[in-house]
């Protein structure tokens, strides 16, 4: 790592203005993904602004950005009221991550791309013209099915699709004060030398992110497949949250990860679904929907039918 | 030399040999021996050390003044270095020592510069304030893409053009034409293609080393397998005779065969500290590690096996290509094992421009034995023959015969069910293959034993432990021998002012050190026996050492106060591992072993899970059935690994991996374990005076080949090539 | 096992008990200019404490005992801890946080040291190996490790250790799955899982 000036936060607010006057400067939570970022050498910015010891009170129905992945898979109240969202905590990683990797941190992470990650190669996030990953005879086994913008990374993170799934809406701080936003709009199109997924501006940070339980949450789980069981990324992930009022579909949230730059909703699913019973003709309808319009990569075709197949497993479980 | 009448073999088939034993030797170990510690569970002697983190690995070594070394190396496949601009780097505080390592490169990761500096973040600073202008040449890392007509030439090569360097051609008889009058005269023949992996060591513990001078004596704190190895090459490398240079290994962190003689970088850590009058630490990064410090190649297998309707093996015709990176060194071990009539193994290594392969647990065998394993299912399948039958009827090895029987029971093979059978969406399936290994006790050795007027026993090798437990199998020989507990025994390894022991390759050192040990111990006995007898007036044959105590006299005496009756300070023998101690009769010609798989796959997914693993394992006489197991265990674990997950990435576009970290690069952990069932199935084998023979790499030979079967078993389909992804599996099931 | 330096600032300790008028009066050390060259006044960033780019002092709990250290900001844990307090029991492997050889305990929690810059664990309690037995000779889980033989090469022991003993500590008699999942993060080349996963039994016992 190069060596540079530590700027610990006493609030979120602080770190704010901290950034806003350092434009190179970098934000830190934990900081696991940016470690890494940092011993590759891929960026040396001159400051780092850290909030590991930012602490907000507790709130009901409100998750500080700082809650650790440990926490919240621990959470027993989240456990009835948003089963996805503990499920993809408890799961991810390892005990010794989950320790220290927080929420903002788990939502604010950079995709795990051999091509991102590594110095050796040109990659269209950190601003080269081509996307490594999409070359004639790339190894793009664990990449995206939807491609866009560019970009064929698949989005990291575990608890993105839950809370989007559970329609949950961030607080977003700045120098200039606060606002809220919805964490499916966190995400945003790659572009080239667009390094983040999410479409926070340099010195915005998420303070908190909260939910309402609703009966699509309630009902709600998380399924992926990883090819190691041990610590892994997975090969594909979803969220599936429903609402079933009378035998039929009230409302369904279907929201997968690993599959495209950033959580990808799969709404043409979800239209097929309301309104209907639901049973296992219109369980392998929604899932053949889900991917109805992929477009994989030479190295992973696959993903395409593992994810129509955890569809079809978690609505399947959902309607029991 | 004495006659001695041995019983050699296991239950059930003995076989009586007549033995030839030196003179002042002990008489070998057989089924009749009756051991007091050899064949127990011996917790092993360093484990305090280890789990209170009191064991001094290399990188633990600290000195007053030490430096930090590293290595830049190349970003480029292939490339020429057409500048260095080095004065940066140099001219940052802390920065001690820089030079060049080469210029002329031939894979990512080569060596380009060496730095040492105060610190390991003032190292980081200077290795990125390091410019190097390259001229980038074309590279090849694909193996198929290097076997191509037009491929660019990988590394510059003697006798011939492109990358493709004939290797071994063995033949059986009159060689291919007798093969080509096999596959004639049979009902079934089976052509296919098998395909595996290029697979990184990992060992936790990098490679690397820290050095030390004292005048023009330099001690060497390295990460090896190999302690003389190492002396004798970076003293060769370094002008030196090896009397000048002394390497200390006490404790390592793994080696599975990437660590034997010093490497460039170890040279540049030992320059580096005379350069500046410090002691000098080098550690490769993780990076580095999977990059240079070697691999397994991989392979293509182009099998043609044949049999007649009987179920008798006829022909066998293998012809393969691997990379070994900038190595020509890609042999596979098949075939083996079984009799057929007329066999073919035509080998060639493909150059590429990657990090040069280095033996890896088994050589050749892994790879070999998944498409042989693979092929004897397929024939066993044309033939409509239960697989484990088919083995049966062409394996002569009469110890595997037994381990058939053990192993079948102990998985329940009777369960096996036709080929996909099941409903799904988790079909579960069994598999088997053969494991053997040559005996690889070897003579050369030497061990010192003393005992001392106080009753404290030392013994001394100059041969490291890897892991495999050398330190409490040392203790263990002694302890048996002087009938003591191994407790009692103090044991000092790895240093290289101590007596010549092998470098652990080719699972050697327990069954080459064993009998020197024991040796050792027998003939300081002796001196002990003798000296009492003397002191006491009575017969030395008379007496003995058992329990702890001198027996023979009138009352028996604790060993202690036996010991207190020599007339001197400490008594002391060197055995030796001399020819005639390793020239006893053996009972089979290698050592053997079965291991039977099985696994349930996700048939919708294609994600395979391996549920249990029986691995019955011959390894000669069991010294020690905890760490014999530990062993096994290992072994398979790795093998489950190579199976199911791991694969070094080459981007064939930059030449660069993809992959050299330990997430991304996916080795088996706690949650990817099966229930292994460890058999160590003890052979008084002969060969030597303890009857022991070779453990580590046995029982890594055949585990992918029992999961490629159980697969094939599981799902009605058969993924030939490894890693065994869920990508493969939806492909074999027409699913993608 | 530290480096002496004079009035050592626990500046934890001083937030928990002084609040923010405390935390102001540190302030002060902010970024030095180099080459020892006196920085131009900085104007105090409110709810801001700035250090380095140049060592700082940090001064923790290790093991029990009061540790202070002079690093960067940009050192971690864990080369602090092999390379200059000296504990060298917690490994280097991959200094990437997916092998666990760095397994240490942060106030009582399981975390890689190769992901925790030095300069967070001020005012903390860190455990590494050295200090799990704590008075006694071995921990029950490390005897058992022994008596199980549960290591081999050694080199993944200590994080694995640290991993079993949190376990323990808060699970006292595990499930197989549940100590699988409690080492998880704990990668061994050599194969021990399986040995592993006894000596949790024995000690659970």
């Amino acid at each position: 790592m190069h060596r540079f000036a530590y700027h610990t936060a006493e609030s979120y607010s602080a770190a704010a203005k901290a950034l806003a006057k350092r434009p190179e400067a970098w934000a830190k939570g934990a900081g696991l993904d940016l470690l890494d970022l940092l011993k590759e050498r891929l960026i040396e910015p001159s400051d780092l602004v850290s909030l590991h010891e930012v602490r907000t009170p507790p709130a009901k129905g409100l998750l500080p950005a700082h809650t650790t992945l440990a926490e919240l898979g621990r959470d027993e109240g989240l456990a009835k009221s948003f089963p996805a969202l503990m499920q993809a905590a408890a799961e991810a990683a390892t005990p010794q991550i989950r320790n220290r990797a927080t929420l903002g941190g788990n939502l604010a992470q950079h995709t795990r791309c051999p091509y991102f990650r590594g110095s050796d190669f040109a990659c269209y996030k950190r601003g080269a013209p081509v996307c490594s990953a999409q070359e004639q005879g790339a190894f793009n086994r664990y990449h995206a099915i939807f491609p866009r913008g560019g970009c064929a990374s698949a989005h990291p993170s575990n608890l993105a699709p839950a809370l989007i799934a559970g329609d949950a809406i961030a607080k977003v701080v700045s120098a200039d004060g606060s606002r809220d936003v919805p964490v499916a709009e966190l995400y945003g199109d790659p572009a080239r030398g667009k390094w983040s997924d999410t479409t926070l501006a340099h010195g915005e940070l998420i303070e908190s992110v909260r939910f309402e339980p609703t009966p699509l949450t309630r009902r709600s789980v998380y399924k992926e497949l990883r090819e190691r069981q041990s610590f892994d990324f997975a090969l594909a992930s979803v969220v599936c949250a429903l609402d079933l009022r009378e035998g039929k579909v009230h409302a369904v949230r279907i929201v997968c990860g690993a599959v495209a730059p950033t959580p990808y909703r799969a709404t043409d699913a979800e239209a097929l679904l309301v309104g209907k019973g639901l049973d296992e003709a219109q369980i392998t309808k929604a899932a053949a929907a889900v991917v109805a319009k992929a477009t994989p990569l030479s190295g992973n075709k696959h993903k395409v039918v593992i994810l129509k197949r955890l569809v079809e497993r978690a609505l399947r479980e959902l309607n029991q | 030399m004495s006659n001695e009448q041995l019983r050699l073999g296991f239950e059930g088939f003995e076989l009586k040999a007549e033995a030839n034993v030196p003179d002042g030797a002990p008489r070998p170990w057989d089924l009749d021996s009756k051991l007091r510690v050899v064949g127990t569970d011996v917790p092993r002697l360093d484990g305090e050390d280890k789990v209170t983190g009191r064991a001094r690995y290399s990188y633990d070594q600290r000195f007053p003044g030490m430096v930090y070394a590293g290595i830049l190396g190349s970003p480029h496949a292939r490339a020429r270095v057409k500048a260095l601009d080095t004065k940066a780097a140099e001219q940052l505080a802390g920065v001690l020592h820089l030079e060049p390592l080469g210029d002329e490169l031939y894979y990512a990761g080569q060596p380009v510069v060496g730095v040492a500096a105060v610190s390991e973040e003032v190292l980081d600073d200077a290795l990125a304030a390091i410019r190097v202008d390259y001229e980038v040449l074309p590279h090849v890392v694909d193996t198929d893409a290097a076997m191509a007509p037009n491929a660019p030439q990988a590394v510059p090569r003697r006798g011939g053009d492109g990358n493709v360097v004939q290797g071994r051609r063995d033949t059986s008889g009159d060689g291919d034409a007798k093969v080509a009058a096999a596959h004639a005269a049979a009902d079934v023949i089976v052509e296919r293609e098998y395909r595996t992996q290029v697979q990184t060591h990992s060992c936790l513990e990098t490679h690397g080393t820290v050095c030390r001078w004292e005048g023009d004596q330099l001690t060497c704190y390295a990460s090896t397998q190999a302690t003389f190895a190492f002396q004798n090459t970076l003293a060769q490398a370094l002008k030196l005779r090896p009397q000048n240079v002394t390497v200390i290994t006490e404790h390592m962190g793994g080696g599975f065969g990437s660590k034997f003689g010093a490497d460039a970088w170890d040279v540049f850590c030992a320059r580096a500290a005379k350069a500046t009058g410090r002691p000098c630490r080098l550690m490769l990064t993780r990076k580095a590690e999977h990059l240079i410090a070697g691999n397994r190649p991989d392979s293509i297998q182009r099998c043609t096996f044949s049999a007649s309707k009987d179920g008798k093996l006829l022909g066998a015709e293998v012809h393969s290509w691997g990379t070994g990176g900038v190595a020509p060194s890609a042999s596979i071990a098949n075939p083996a094992v079984y009799a057929f009539e007329a066999q073919l193994s035509d080998q060639h290594h493909v150059l590429t421009n990657a990090g040069a392969a280095r033996a890896f647990r088994a050589p050749a065998h892994p790879q070999g034995f998944f498409a042989l394993e693979g092929m004897i299912d397929e024939v066993a399948k044309e033939l409509g023959m239960d697989p484990l039958e088919l083995r049966r009827k062409n394996d002569p090895h009469p110890v595997r015969q037994r381990q058939y029987e053990i192993g079948a029971e102990a998985i329940g093979w009777g369960r096996r069910k036709a080929d996909g059978a099941g409903e799904g969406p988790l079909k579960r399936g069994l598999g088997v293959a053969a494991a053997r290994w040559k005996h690889n006790g070897r003579p050369g050795c030497s061990v010192r034993c003393r005992i001392g007027k106080d009753g404290s026993v030392f013994v001394a090798s100059g041969a490291q432990d890897i892991g495999t437990g050398t330190r409490t199998l040392l203790a263990l020989m002694v302890a048996e021998e002087l009938g003591l507990e191994p407790s009692a025994v103090e044991v000092r390894i790895g240093h290289t002012t101590d007596p010549y022991g092998h470098g652990s390759g080719g699972s050697v050192t327990a069954p080459s050190i064993g009998p020197v040990a024991r040796q050792a111990a027998y003939e300081v006995k002796g001196q002990l026996l003798r000296a009492v007898a003397e002191r006491l007036g009575v017969e030395a044959g008379a007496l003995a050492l058992e329990g702890g105590q001198l027996t023979g006299t009138d009352t028996p005496l604790p060993f202690a106060k036996a010991c207190a009756l020599l007339p001197v300070d400490a008594i002391e023998a060197t055995g030796v591992g001399t020819r005639e101690l390793f020239s006893m009769p053996r009972f089979a010609p290698e050592v053997a072993g079965v291991q039977f798989a099985e696994v349930e796959v996700d048939v919708e997914t294609g994600l395979v899970r391996v549920v249990k693993v029986v691995a019955v394992q011959d390894c000669g006489l069991v010294a020690d059935p905890l760490l014999a197991r530990s062993q096994i265990n290992g072994a398979v674990i790795q093998g489950v690994s190579y199976a199911l997950f791991e694969q070094r990435h080459l981007d064939p576009k930059t030449g660069a991996m993809l992959n050299p970290n330990l997430l991304d690069y996916k080795i088996v952990g706690a949650l990817d374990v099966p229930e292994i069932v460890a058999i160590p199935f003890s052979v008084a084998n002969g060969i030597s005076t303890t009857g022991m023979s070779s453990l580590g790499e046995p029982p890594a030979v055949p585990t992918a080949g029992a999961i490629g079967n159980a697969v094939a078993n599981a799902i009605g389909a058969r993924v030939r090539s490894l890693p065994i992804t869920p990508d493969k599996v939806l492909a074999a099931l027409g699913e993608v | 096992m530290s480096t002496p330096e004079p009035g050592g600032v626990s500046r934890r300790a001083m937030l928990k008990g002084a609040g923010a008028a405390a935390f102001a009066s540190v302030l002060g050390r902010g970024v030095q200019a180099q080459d020892g060259e006196e920085a131009p006044a900085q104007p105090k960033e409110e709810g801001l404490q700035s250090r380095g780019p140049e060592a700082v002092e940090v001064v923790f709990t290790l093991n029990g005992e009061e540790t202070k250290l002079v690093v960067e900001p940009r050192v971690t844990l864990l080369d602090a801890l092999r390379d200059r307090v000296g504990v060298t029991g917690t490994k280097r492997v991959c200094d990437r946080g997916a092998c666990g050889a760095c397994t240490v305990w942060l106030d009582g929690a399981t975390v890689n040291a190769c992901l925790l810059l030095a300069v967070d664990v001020a005012g903390a309690e860190v455990t590494t190996i050295e200090g799990l037995a704590g008075e006694a000779k071995l921990a029950p889980i490390q005897r058992a490790f022994v008596q199980c033989d549960a290591m081999q090469c050694g080199f993944c022991t200590s994080g694995m250790l640290m991993s079993c003993a949190a376990l323990l500590r808060d699970v006292p008699r595990p499930t197989l799955e549940q100590t699988k999942h409690a080492v998880v993060g704990n990668l061994c080349r050599c194969g021990t899982y399986p040995h592993v996963f006894h000596a949790v039994q024995e000690a659970a016992q």
